[in-house]
């Protein structure tokens, strides 16, 4: 009995780790996501189809496929932060470089691109 | 006897709790107020007084402007630092103030990386 | 939580798109691949290069159709924009603007003493200036017509004067825009710094305007076309549904500026007024068109 007793106490504490880490992650995407569609934040709905996103712009790629066509998550988070680094002619404005986004807005708005 | 006493509250409480955790959250749509740190550095290592950093920032604001390349978040941003500043709200204040020194910085770097590269933007 | 049959489809969407996208990257890199001569501005060549652009960019319309600037590319929105027409909203901007042009200051002189045809006199605008070294536009113009006549300047942006240049753009409607090429050093000058500013990122969001009106014209941002850069002094002063008011050319650059979080620069300033000339002579050859309506 006591020995069951233990079990069932570490199967629920154990459970509720579990729980508490896949909610924390979930919150988490809802913050990216919610940074990802909000205009004066991410916006990136302005010229990107973004799985959900009502009304998008078509004068970026699609984001979709994501964690296939990035498989190095850092290629992305600085695509995010300055992509005229990789393409001087891009339109994508630098949120990272100038200030648009902070260091934690970014990496929130990475996690949930990579989950689409 | 004893067994089921134990297991069936341990369920129910597991359910009350995951239940409990997932409401309430997915909802929100605005941005995650506690974010606001700026993107470069630290406001603790940072030893000016708010105050300082604020004139800085209007100095930098300043020279964008005389530029031609001053940007409305500085002033969103020195505006918020003040008014954060006068209700004594110390460390968002300075989390603020430095967002603005941070923005007019980049406004004077954005004018000097434009002074040739906008030639390259018309069709020839 | 994937959905292959969706995810599927988007991915068929991205390549056609992305297609679109090297496609006009194409265009982009074959337009500025021209030969390189710097130094010295030659404004014909890049009038003839825009509209060459264009013509490239979106086949079957020609240059000039871009006078009706968005609707000359977004057919679902030019059929609202006619209907909107049929009953245009500038009209009383229009009346009220024939009778401040007829009503005579204390010197017993009306504008119509300040520009001859009846007010028809839109197509002259803007034009450089070489006694004073810069460039005149209608809206100057019409404060240095109260001024010889002993009345304080209309601020720029004004109810009053935004009529007043409605009305003069109603009555040269049909006229074409015949902007003199810039010759001398100074209004080669003016030409180039016009021409500069448009091609300036500017603003936390890094947008020049040639980002948005020639690099990306004809794409989407959020529900939105693009519009392209020729045709867009054509049309002005406009009737803006979203404000309900009458707005110059110049408030719209304010905007513009505003949009890409830069802090906009003053209305008839030398900065503005460059750029005014600058793309006023590039729609060269276009008919007037103003005033408009635009959402």
């Amino acid at each position: 009995m006591n020995l069951n007793n233990k079990y069932f106490l570490l199967a629920f504490v154990f459970s509720q780790i579990l729980i508490l880490q896949s909610s924390l992650a979930q919150d988490a995407l809802e913050q990216g996501r919610a940074l990802t569609f909000t205009k004066s934040k991410g916006n990136c709905l302005a010229c990107h189809i973004v799985e959900n996103g009502e009304l998008p712009g078509n004068s970026g790629p699609p984001l979709i496929q994501m964690a296939l066509r990035f498989p190095d998550r850092s290629i992305l988070r600085n695509q995010i932060w300055d992509a005229s680094v990789v393409n001087p002619n891009t339109v994508m404005p630098p949120f990272g470089k100038h200030n648009i986004l902070t260091e934690d807005e970014i990496e929130l708005v990475v996690d949930y691109l990579l989950s689409l | 006897m004893k067994k089921p006493g134990i297991f069936l509250p341990t369920i129910v409480a597991l359910l009350l709790v995951s239940g409990c955790n997932d409401s309430g959250q997915v909802k929100d749509n605005t941005p995650p107020q506690a974010l606001s740190e700026p993107a470069l550095q630290t406001p603790a290592t940072d030893k000016r007084t708010t105050s300082e950093i604020i004139a800085n920032a209007k100095t930098l604001h300043l020279q964008a402007r005389q530029l031609g390349h001053a940007w409305s978040t500085t002033q969103d941003h020195i505006t918020e630092a003040e008014k954060l500043l006068a209700a004594k709200d110390m460390v968002s204040a300075q989390v603020s103030a430095l967002r603005a020194e941070l923005s007019a910085s980049a406004s004077i770097a954005q004018s000097h990386s434009e002074q040739n590269a906008w030639q390259d933007r018309f069709p020839k | 939580m994937k959905i292959f049959p969706l995810s599927f489809s988007m991915l068929i969407l991205a390549l056609v798109i992305s297609g679109q996208v090297y496609a006009s990257t194409g265009a982009n890199t074959g337009a500025n691949s021209g030969a390189e001569t710097d130094t010295g501005e030659n404004p014909e060549q890049d009038r003839q290069a825009l509209r060459a652009y264009y013509e490239n960019l979106f086949p079957g319309v020609p240059a000039d159709a871009h006078k009706d600037g968005i609707y000359a590319i977004d057919a679902p929105s030019r059929a609202q924009w006619q209907e909107m027409e049929e009953f245009p909203l500038y009209e009383i901007a229009v009346d009220e603007g024939e009778e401040l042009f007829y009503t005579p200051f204390d010197t017993g002189v009306t504008y119509a003493d300040c520009f001859e045809n009846e007010g028809a006199v839109k197509q002259l605008y803007p034009h450089f200036d070489e006694h004073t070294s810069s460039v005149v536009t209608l809206e100057m113009a019409i404060n240095t017509c109260r001024a010889t006549n002993k009345t304080t300047a209309l601020e720029y942006g004004s109810a009053e004067l935004n009529n007043l240049s409605s009305y003069i753009a109603f009555v040269s409607r049909n006229q074409k825009v015949q902007v003199a090429e810039p010759k001398t050093a100074a209004a080669l000058a003016a030409y180039k710094a016009g021409k500069r500013f448009y091609s300036t990122r500017r603003g936390h969001l890094n947008f020049a305007c040639t980002s948005c009106h020639i690099q990306l014209a004809g794409r989407k941002l959020r529900a939105e076309k693009l519009s392209a850069s020729l045709g867009h002094v054509t049309h002005f002063p406009v009737y803006r549904f979203k404000w309900q008011e009458m707005l110059s050319l110049h408030q719209r650059f304010a905007e513009c500026n505003s949009q890409v979080g830069a802090l906009p620069f003053d209305l008839q300033g030398v900065e503005y007024r460059n750029l005014e000339y600058f793309l006023s002579y590039l729609s060269n050859g276009m008919q007037l068109n103003g005033p408009a309506t635009r959402k």
